[in-house]
């Protein structure tokens, strides 16, 4: 028996950010059949205890309760990574067995292997900083080097432009020992704390006064470099992340109600993302070795609640295509309901009055942040509200996706297909385009959000199909196998003591810039030869090693679109997609919505779902991009339309880069290093909480909590950045003193993030319990 | 003979006109609104007549190479059902221009009438409806030969003459009419009680065109144009005027039948949708399948009703039970209807209002229906046709009942409405109670559940309206 393959499951594991000294218990999610319609049922599971002396795994149990918090600080979810092997049965020749089996020591034994052959090496990075400044020392790396002992190893992150001594502690990771009764081979990544760093500096050197959100041990960021006061001068910005100035900046505060003056406050975060190795030595022959993800992100206040399109989804797409693949009919049919169900549990946390640019109150929609505000903003057009205005309450519409789920659960075959926004259409602003489902929520590429092609096409398989189903007995679904071409049985992995808010289906995907990570960073290198900016098409830069003149000419021109075929014939994919809205003159019109910087009204979708079907057949392929030709500086920012007469582009032939490893499904290294999959995040995350509204993760970032219908029908609530629960709602238009403002995140952000469960504020035990919250205790009941 | 004489007798009628006569007893008022009572009626009785097609269209018995061409008859058979909703919408609109009151009955005819069964999806019902929708003077090759159908599916020796195209030649030719119908009839200010498009239509309608350098829209792309077949385009029109009512008319008889010349390009009526279909299920039908469940004709819970058909009674127990719930759901749907044309919507302009949330579970309600019609096109008429003994061929599903009660009358004050939504909640709980006591399957368990749970929301929605409202009445 050899070991032909080594994997480390799961292949992308989040860790969250939190304070406190004991890690989140492991807990899991599930339907509660006594409350079909109610809120996903939290489910304590098997946590492991790991001794802090030994590194070994001394017990497991389920706990009774679960807690988010410890005397006000969240619990931290640290990872378990487990190594799996793919064995090799020598009697039967090459490659047969496909099954992944847990390395243990036992394993190890048997191949005449033991423990001090395994080594473990993880880096990470946070690249915000350096996003903005272009200034490659602004990266924080930290890289443990190969380990094979079972401490516990820091995360150590130096960058140049810190003072000297100066670290950010990314968390620790560690061996975990195997024994007796835990023996296979696995590491634990425990993440960082959710501290902010700053400048090292006093704020006024005549008093000496220090700025109180950042504690002086954490001031190790020299103020001569670039990034403290970043951006006060607009004009030395010279690549802009979407949205703008992410980041902590100097009052006023936020830049687009102080005429956009954003100077960074210097601030920079723990959050970060890379590599965890292992590494197999083999006698007389070549090391084995496998590599998974990992990421360190805000911690999941919702834990009941499941947003409409995540990490998970996309993932899915990238595995099998935009298309469903031939699957049990009930397969599809489950996810179908999945997704329908995810939608009401994503609405329900939304004030959709407010979100659909509705008056509040008397105040005007324009002073409110919402969806249709935006839209009004870029587009140079009056705001005006999506749904019928008199339409929309949280309580109505929720009973409505409710009702949808009802039905579909009765085996109604889904109607609403047509109801579904195509990834083409995230910029159709006419009344047919904004209504469309997702409703009011911002996607990717910064317009209307849309679903996967593939959960589009879920729908539409169940839409097809579901008549001549009824009446039919399924026949039941076999649990999915562990192998190792199974690469979504490996995407939803759930090693033994990891929470369900480690795992991808917990991570948004609509990254604009997101939350977990920015998946967007991911497709600047789909083309081998060029790199792309995260939300547009726009060339920025060429690999190292590109000698070819006319690649690189191909910087600062903006890639249009994406052929299989040299000819016009065969299947052609836009990048851009045309800005509709009204006809003010005829209600059955459209016009394209032009602006001074957007004069050919053009808008850059985003790359899930716009090389989706590249990706599916021509991984490692020749494709025929075109793109611009003889841009000028000053047009480069303004989308492109594709004109065939007279031609305004060029064609250039790119190989399509593979998006996993061979064989797995950890994204390639050649599309982000360390550090790149967050680069695009806010700098620090807290910063986010208040800048980005919750039409951009509803379940995420909830809005609306403690729900309840009203006399008048209507619903009531509190937003949930309200430091005071009164039941009547505050409509966030960011300077509200009733809400948690900038410097209330940056000081106490594990306070003022408070846990949702069943739609209301979660009360710990033995902890600061918010006026109003619920005492729902979460049991194994 | 009598105009009732006339029907159903190899005599030809030729005309409605006798059936439309105005009763001395009434002032053209009351005419004009009776005839708006029958032509909501029929609109009703249409969209349940399609609804009940479209929802037998499927089944295991269906080949698989069959699936998308007969899926495709199913959307644009729904698609017609929707606009005729519409239709019914807007007829109820002009009906409260004229202060009468919402009218949601179907079967009440005052002529015995056999248009309007609702039957399993086939040849001759698919005959019946285009000869329904065909305009007069559309020439096509096939006439003949549905007519033959017409007859022979409905066993008459004489085609009847559809009474949908009579009845509103005859409501625009009232409505027209400004010594009849004096501008004193009128009640604009009820405009903010009608039904809009922007709340009830959903999306259905034609997607937005570009405009050329005049202004005009640019004609649509073929490919739009053979889509639209399966797209509702739902038209849904609040008069102010006179005027407004005469064309919203217009534009729904349009709709149905088309008129010559009249029809827009892009657009399909009734009768070329159906049309379509018939030509195509001519070329692969076959006795080896049919392309919808073998399922009642007029299917009624109730065995003492004096109907045309009394082989429609539901007589197996276990599929009584999912019948009552669905008649529940239909009769909520209606109350929920009627309500909102007695609100006014509360609140601000502009403002979410309890008015809204009606229509939302009006919507909610059909999404039940469907799931609901689905399952009783599965499920035995009789207890014999539960039977592994009996043939396959032999056995009978039930289907979707939709009916309604004597009085659909709702009661005239919010309070009474609020109670009355709350009754059904009741009824439905007592019917979900006797699915769940009947041996359901899982899946059946895991649906009931679902909707118990819903219904409980919906109580305690309710509960807090009447409480807000400090009523003491009833509850």
């Amino acid at each position: 028996m050899k070991i032909r393959a080594l994997r480390i499951l799961p292949p992308f594991a989040i860790a969250r950010l939190g304070s406190a000294n004991k890690p989140q218990d492991n807990y899991t999610i599930v339907d509660n059949p006594d409350e079909p319609l109610g809120y996903r049922k939290i489910v304590p599971a098997t946590t492991l205890q790991v001794s802090e002396a030994t590194g070994e795994i001394t017990g497991a149990e389920t706990p009774k309760t679960i807690s988010f918090k410890i005397d006000d600080k969240i619990r931290p979810v640290a990872p378990f990574l487990e190594v799996f092997a793919v064995l090799e049965d020598t009697q039967q020749g090459e490659g047969v067995s496909g099954e992944l089996v847990p390395l243990d020591d036992g394993l190890l034994t048997k191949l005449g292997l033991n423990r001090s052959s395994i080594e473990w090496k993880v880096s990470v990075a946070n690249r915000k900083v350096m996003r903005r400044t272009g200034n490659l020392a602004d990266t924080v790396s930290a890289d443990t080097g190969w380990f094979s002992d079972h401490d516990s190893h820091e995360l150590q992150g130096h960058s140049d432009n810190f003072v000297p001594g100066g670290v950010i502690s990314f968390g620790q990771v560690r061996f975990i020992l195997p024994n007796q009764e835990f023996g296979q081979i696995r590491l634990r990544f425990t993440p960082a704390q959710g501290l902010i760093y700053g400048p090292h500096r006093e704020l006024d050197p005549t008093t000496g006064e220090t700025d109180p959100a950042i504690d002086p041990k954490r001031a190790i960021y020299d103020t001569s470099k670039g990034w403290v006061g970043f951006g006060k001068d607009p004009d030395t910005v010279v690549n802009q992340t979407l949205p703008p100035s992410l980041y902590a900046i100097e009052p006023p505060a936020p830049s687009w109600l102080n005429n956009n003056i954003a100077a960074s406050r210097g601030y920079l975060d723990d959050a970060c993302d890379g590599f965890v190795e292992v590494r197999l030595t083999l006698p007389e022959a070549e090391p084995l070795a496998a590599t998974a993800r990992i990421c360190a992100a805000p911690p999941a206040v919702v834990p009941d609640s499941l947003f409409i399109r995540s990490l998970a989804d996309d993932l899915e797409q990238a595995i099998h295509g935009p298309q469903v693949p031939k699957e049990p009919y009930e397969a599809t049919r489950n996810r179908a309901l999945d997704i329908v169900r995810r939608a009401y549990e994503t609405v329900r946390f939304m004030n959709v009055a407010v979100m659909n640019g509705n008056n509040f109150k008397g105040r005007p929609a324009l002073s409110l942040d919402s969806m249709p505000e935006e839209e009004a903003a870029d587009t140079e057009r009056a705001i005006r509200p999506v749904m019928a205005s008199g339409s929309v309450d949280t309580f109505g519409i929720m009973t409505l996706h409710e009702q949808v789920f009802a039905a579909l659960r009765g085996g109604a075959a889904p109607w609403f297909l047509k109801l579904l926004r195509r990834p083409d259409e995230v910029a159709d602003f006419t009344d047919r385009g904004r209504r469309k489902m997702p409703a009011l929520m911002c996607g990717a590429d910064n317009n209307y959000l849309a679903l996967t092609y593939r959960q589009i096409d879920t729908i539409r398989r169940v839409a097809q199909e579901a008549p001549f189903h009824i009446g039919v007995s399924e026949p039941e679904l076999a649990p999915a196998q562990l192998t190792a071409l199974n690469l979504t049985a490996q995407l939803h992995y759930e090693a033994m003591g990891n929470p369900i808010s480690s795992r991808p289906v917990t991570s948004v995907a609509n990254c604009c810039p997101g939350l977990e990570v920015d998946f967007r960073a991911v497709w600047r290198r789909m083309f081998k030869g060029i790199v792309l900016r995260e939300y547009d098409n726009l060339v920025m830069d060429v690999d190292p090693d590109v000698t070819d003149p006319a690649i690189k000419a191909l910087v600062g021109q903006q890639l249009l679109r994406v052929r299989f075929f040299g000819g016009e014939e065969g299947p052609a994919f836009l990048m851009t997609t045309p800005i509709k809205g009204p006809a003010s003159s005829d209600p059955d019109g459209e016009i394209r919505l032009t602006t001074d910087l957007n004069p050919h009204g053009m808008a850059a979708v985003e790359w899930s779902n716009a090389l989706a079907a590249v990706l599916r057949s021509h991984q490692g392929k020749t494709v025929w991009c075109d793109f611009t030709k003889d841009l000028p500086d000053d047009r480069k920012e303004m989308p492109q339309p594709l004109i065939h007469e007279p031609r305004n582009y060029i064609t250039m032939q790119l190989e399509v880069r593979k998006f996993f490893d061979d064989g797995t499904v950890v994204i390639s290294k050649d599309l982000a290093s360390e550090g790149e999959l967050t680069q695009g995040l806010c700098s620090p995350w807290q910063n986010d909480y208040r800048e980005c509204s919750c039409y951009y993760w509803a379940s995420s970032r909830p809005d609306y909590i403690n729900v309840e219908p009203a006399g008048n029908g209507l619903s009531k609530g509190d937003n949930w950045f309200q430091m005071e629960r009164t039941g009547d709602y505050v409509p966030d238009d960011y300077v509200d003193s009733r809400l948690v403002l900038y410097d209330e995140l940056f000081l106490q952000w594990e306070h003022w993030l408070r846990f949702q469960v069943g739609g209301k504020d979660f009360m710990e035990e033995a902890s600061g319990n918010p006026e109003g919250a619920s005492t729902e205790k979460v049991t194994g009941e | 003979m009598t105009p009732q004489d006339k029907r159903g007798s190899s005599h030809p009628t030729s005309s409605l006109a006798d059936h439309f006569l105005k009763r001395p007893e009434m002032t053209w008022h009351d005419q004009l609104v009776w005839l708006l009572h029958l032509g909501a009626t029929m609109e009703h009785a249409l969209m349940v007549q399609y609804l009940y097609a479209a929802y037998s269209i499927g089944g295991k018995q269906v080949p698989a190479h069959h699936h998308k061409k007969v899926k495709e008859w199913q959307e644009s058979i729904l698609a017609v059902a929707r606009e005729e909703m519409g239709h019914l919408l807007t007829v109820q609109n002009v009906l409260t221009f004229l202060g009468a009151g919402f009218n949601v009955s179907r079967g009440q005819f005052p002529w015995g009438i056999e248009w309007f069964n609702i039957e399993p999806f086939c040849m001759g019902s698919l005959a019946c409806y285009v000869n329904a929708e065909m305009p007069e003077s559309e020439d096509f090759p096939e006439r003949e030969e549905i007519e033959a159908l017409v007859k022979h599916h409905l066993k008459k020796d004489a085609l009847p003459v559809h009474p949908v195209a009579e009845i509103y030649r005859e409501i625009m030719t009232l409505l027209a009419d400004k010594k009849r119908i004096p501008e004193s009839a009128f009640q604009p200010d009820t405009y903010p009680l009608q039904a809009s498009w922007d709340e009830w239509g959903r999306g259905y309608k034609p997607a937005p065109r570009p405009l050329d350098a005049s202004g005009n829209l640019v004609k649509a792309e073929p490919e739009v144009v053979k889509q639209a077949q399966f797209d509702s385009n739902m038209l849904i029109f609040q008069v102010g005027t006179r005027t407004d009512a005469l064309a919203a008319l217009k534009a729904v008889s349009i709709q149905g039948e088309g008129i010559e010349n009249s029809k827009k390009e892009d657009e399909w009526t009734h009768f070329h949708r159906f049309i379509k279909i018939f030509r195509e299920f001519k070329e692969i039908q076959s006795s080896d399948w049919s392309p919808a469940a073998q399922a009642a004709i007029n299917p009624t819970t109730n065995p003492n009703l004096q109907v045309p058909d009394p082989d429609g009674y539901i007589s197996c127990e276990r599929t009584r039970n999912w019948a009552v719930l669905l008649n529940v759901r239909y009769w909520m749907l209606f109350r929920y209807l009627s309500h909102t044309f007695q609100i006014v919507p509360a609140g601000g302009p502009g403002q979410p209002n309890v008015r809204a949330m009606l229509m939302h579970r009006i919507f909610g309600e059909m999404y039940q229906l469907k799931a609901l019609s689905g399952k009783l096109f599965q499920m035995p008429l009789r207890d014999v046709d539960a039977d592994p003994e009996t043939p396959r061929e032999m056995r009978i599903a039930a289907g979707p009942p939709f009916e309604l009660p004597s009085n659909p009358r709702i009661p005239v004050s919010d309070v009474d409405c609020w109670c009355m939504h709350r009754d059904s909640l009741i009824a439905s709980r007592d019917a979900c109670n006797a699915i769940l006591a009947s041996n359901p399957t899982p899946d059946e368990t895991e649906y009931i559940k679902t909707l118990l749970a819903l219904d409980e929301n919906t109580d305690l929605w309710i509960g807090q309206i009447l409480a807000g409202m400090n009523s003491t009445a009833r509850y």
